[in-house]
């Protein structure tokens, strides 16, 4: 086909599109996926909020601030990185804020703690099941931020299947820690961390294929 | 741009076509030897512009959008066709915002060393290797012989060589 073909056909029927849209795609791809994830671990372990009372009300506050701030960071990156035009550079140093605050509290509790009361904090006796439910709700996510991507024209595909990857395990953090019965810091610093971790990583890997255009 | 994002067909037919011409140029300068190539790519690009034109923000310059784009459809292609091509860096800003200020920078040290240099070989470089002159019309010019031209443009060059090796040291 000739060019001037292709560009009147492109030109008819033309879909006004919103400066907004990628912004309210990425959300979208966003809660459609948290809701799956949600729906799946209702399935598996019940209702949400049972540990709330256990753990307190302030744990918990603690737990979803860290989750919800990595998610809208990683998201506003990710944001970016799908509209090409300007280097994000230092933008990146913000995703270290919140696991610096944390790591600083968790540092603190560490310390405070007598010797032989450390590794049981670290592990303490959910860290399997933290990781593998960060890990697996992360998944549907990941697929929704994919679709949010189909109309934005990201140009480094690893940076952005990481990013797409580390917003999708921050978010899955945000649906366990409805469940999560843990308490201290330094759980959420090593466990939650590591599960955003093994997302990021994931998807870095895979979103070069998956993220082409 | 932004009144093809809004819907107005007759602006994104213009927008597309002066990318479509800008896109060509930047194309065939990269892929001199596959002209075949050339055309295919400006068509894909386009698609891509036109599909994802979402993804440009108003807030940014748009040829750094459009130019991002053809490089990565670009290194596409070329990963696509399994050559390595090495591209200098001084292309890749040839369609962003502020491009003469290479040029300009460039000019003023070519006549800076220039000026280091005894008055006849200044002008046989200057007439030969920059105005584009052929020998004899150069000698032609300056009232030089043709060998006395060929020869300060010589002793001219290896003098700015050691010149330049000698400031990098």
């Amino acid at each position: 086909m000739k060019t001037d073909e292709l560009i009147a056909s492109m030109a008819t029927n033309l879909r006004p599109v919103s400066p907004a849209a990628p912004a309210w795609r990425i959300t979208g791809g966003l809660i459609a996926g948290a809701v799956v994830a949600l729906a799946g671990i209702m399935a598996v372990a019940g209702p949400p909020f049972a540990y709330i009372l256990a753990t307190g009300i302030s744990t918990f506050t603690v737990k979803l601030a860290y989750t919800i701030a990595m998610t809208l960071l990683a998201a506003v990156l990710l944001l970016g990185v799908g509209r090409p035009g300007r280097r994000q550079g230092w933008r990146y140093a913000w995703l270290l804020l919140p696991p610096l605050v944390i790591g600083a509290a968790a540092a603190m509790e560490f310390a405070g703690a007598p010797a032989d009361a450390r590794l049981g904090m670290v592990f303490a006796s959910t860290w399997q099941t933290c990781l593998a439910s960060i890990s697996l709700m992360s998944l549907p996510i990941f697929v929704g931020l994919l679709w949010a991507f189909r109309r934005l024209a990201p140009t480094q595909l690893h940076l952005a299947g990481g990013l797409a990857g580390l917003c999708a395990g921050a978010a899955a953090s945000v649906v366990y820690a409805l469940y999560c019965p843990e308490t201290a810091a330094t759980f959420l610093i090593s466990w939650y961390t590591l599960g955003m971790a093994v997302a990021a990583t994931a998807g870095a890997t895979v979103g070069a294929r998956l993220l082409r255009w | 741009m932004i009144a093809g994002m809004a819907g107005h067909a007759r602006a994104h037919n213009m927008l597309l076509s002066l990318c479509a011409e800008r896109l060509k140029q930047y194309f065939s300068r990269r892929l001199s030897d596959r002209v075949a190539d050339v055309e295919d790519l400006v068509q894909e690009t386009l698609i891509a512009i036109h599909q994802r034109r979402e993804s440009y923000n108003p807030g940014l310059p748009f040829t750094a959008w459009l130019h991002a784009i053809a490089h990565y459809k670009l290194v596409d292609h070329f990963r696509r066709s399994r050559l390595r091509a090495t591209l200098p860096i001084d292309d890749f800003f040839d369609l962003a915002v502020n491009d003469e200020s290479t040029a300009i920078n460039a000019a003023a040290d070519i006549d800076k060393l220039l000026k280091s240099l005894p008055l006849k070989q200044q002008e046989a470089i200057r007439l030969t290797r920059l105005t584009g002159l052929t020998v004899p019309e150069a000698a032609a010019a300056t009232g030089q012989s043709e060998s006395g031209i060929k020869v300060g443009v010589h002793r001219g060059l290896k003098q700015l060589m050691a010149t330049i090796k000698g400031s990098e040291r």
